[in-house]
């Protein structure tokens, strides 16, 4: 698995695809976290909505280097999906990972400390929304859908739908608890099991479509 | 001799489209050299991917899950990363964890631009040649090349005959697929032949048949995808045919209704 990791992450490099998603997420911390007076949890929501984004813009960029060929010689070596999508999971995890910790320790240093429960609920909203967003990019990336147009349209739509139907028990709840400064406990809980199952599911149904069309 | 892989009856439709393979029964033994021989559209690229377990039969059976090196008859190079980090991925991948064979193996193929070349300003041939590196580096129990010969040079050629036969020499198995009847003959232990989905055995005695060499002299054609057609040579305004035995005076036939005059009919080696 982390051989997998590490070759996806050096498509991912080599391709410079990261670049205009985390340039984006830069400059939104970069305005979110200028006031040291403001409080930390509702720019947590914005910072994390939009890393659910840039997760899913970075699996299917990631996901789109390799053409089906490529992908069929990569498989033949993995010789299972289930490491195949699992490396490109945990690798665009792991860079989700490297984006939350600069959120933190930015929004910490911007506003002279915070406590470590401010700190947990912030990196845990921002890991969740992180796996909702791969949740996102697996089905809608090369793997399954061919054209990077249709690619492009089936993200967004779902990604609207994720971050803005308040009836969908996804990132949303979280999202609004956090911005509005309301009791967190439900809405988080929904969301933990919400993005875990999200995730399993997704990259689930994208092995099995991957098997029967192959 | 212990079975690698076997297909029982095995067909493959995608979608509801006409079948591409039909009731195909094959056995891969371990050490054996295997030869598929078809024209363009015949079945050959899908039959490598289902023993390669990289396509999913839609009837009849698999038995055996040997580890594979496969070799698309294209290999798509369009990544920025060095040949040489790409093979070292591949390896890894692989759980082979010996990374020092990646370099000399390269240098054997000759690569042009050396293993720092970026994969995306490799030419086909060179392109190629990483594909057949990845697929032969880490050693595996069962080596499938689909078209090998097509794009590479003279020496590579030499090479990969030599791969071929020391794969084989191991212990392991190699099934190759090629539109061209010498070539398969020439490698190949078992030769096997598709056509329309079908395949068929070539029994040993026709692979000692001799050929026979046809020189045409008339308007241009593609004459490399005619059955029994196992070489076609465009020069000089003249087309020079290496023919099966079985399919002279088929093709000599073709070659007078379209209007070419035939200069030289010569037995030759296939």
């Amino acid at each position: 698995m982390l051989a997998m990791i590490r070759y996806y992450l050096a498509l991912l490099g080599h391709s410079q695809r990261y670049l205009p998603a985390i340039l984006a997420y830069i400059a939104v911390n970069t305005v979110l976290y200028t006031d040291p007076k403001s409080p930390l949890l509702p720019q947590y929501g914005i910072s994390a909505g939009s890393l659910l984004v840039v997760s899913c813009w970075l699996t299917i960029a990631m996901l789109d280097v390799e053409d089906p060929v490529q992908r069929l010689v990569t498989f033949s070596h993995a010789r299972r999906w289930r490491s195949v999508l699992g490396g490109a999971t945990l690798a665009v995890f792991g860079c989700a990972v490297v984006l939350i910790l600069v959120t933190v320790l930015w929004s910490g240093l911007r506003t002279g400390g915070f406590t470590i429960g401010t700190f947990a609920l912030g990196a845990s909203a921002h890991a969740l929304c992180a796996l909702f967003g791969i949740a996102i990019g697996l089905p809608c990336s090369r793997l399954l859908v061919p054209r990077v147009g249709w690619s492009v349209l089936a993200a967004i739509f779902v990604l609207a739908a994720v971050l803005l139907v308040k009836w969908l028990p996804l990132a949303n709840p979280l999202l609004r608890a956090l911005t509005s400064q309301q009791p967190l406990t439900g809405p988080f809980v929904v969301a933990v099991v919400a993005a875990v199952a999200a995730l399993l599911l997704s990259a689930t149904a994208v092995g099995h479509l991957l098997r029967r069309n192959a | 001799m212990t079975s690698l892989i076997r297909l029982e009856g095995v067909g493959k439709r995608y979608g509801r489209g006409e079948p591409v393979l039909a009731d195909v029964d094959l056995d891969v033994p371990a050490g054996r050299v295997i030869g598929v021989l078809g024209s363009n559209g015949s079945g050959k690229s899908t039959l490598l991917r289902i023993l390669a377990a990289l396509s999913r039969e839609t009837s009849g059976t698999v038995v055996g899950d040997p580890r594979v090196g496969y070799l698309p008859d294209r290999f798509p190079a369009g990544q920025r990363m060095s040949a040489r980090a790409y093979l070292r991925h591949m390896a890894r991948i692989d759980g082979h964890v010996d990374l020092s064979m990646i370099d000399p193996l390269l240098e054997r193929l000759a690569l042009v631009g050396g293993p720092d070349a970026p994969l995306r300003t490799l030419s086909k041939g060179n392109a190629q040649k990483v594909g057949l590196a990845q697929a032969v580096l880490a050693e595996p129990d069962l080596l499938i090349l689909d078209e090998p010969w097509s794009g590479l040079d003279v020496e590579a050629h030499t090479v990969l005959g030599e791969l071929v036969a020391e794969t084989k020499e191991r212990g392991a198995s190699v099934v190759f697929t090629d539109h061209r009847a010498s070539v398969v003959h020439a490698h190949a232990d078992d030769v096997y032949r598709i056509d329309d989905g079908l395949l068929t055995r070539v029994e040993t005695a026709v692979k000692t048949e001799s050929a026979t060499r046809i020189v045409l002299h008339g308007p241009s054609g593609d004459w490399s995808s005619e059955p029994g057609v196992s070489q076609a040579v465009a020069e000089d305004g003249k087309v020079i045919l290496t023919v099966e035995a079985g399919h002279t005076d088929a093709i000599l036939l073709r070659a007078l209704n379209r209007g070419f005059s035939v200069r030289e009919v010569a037995p030759c080696s296939p």
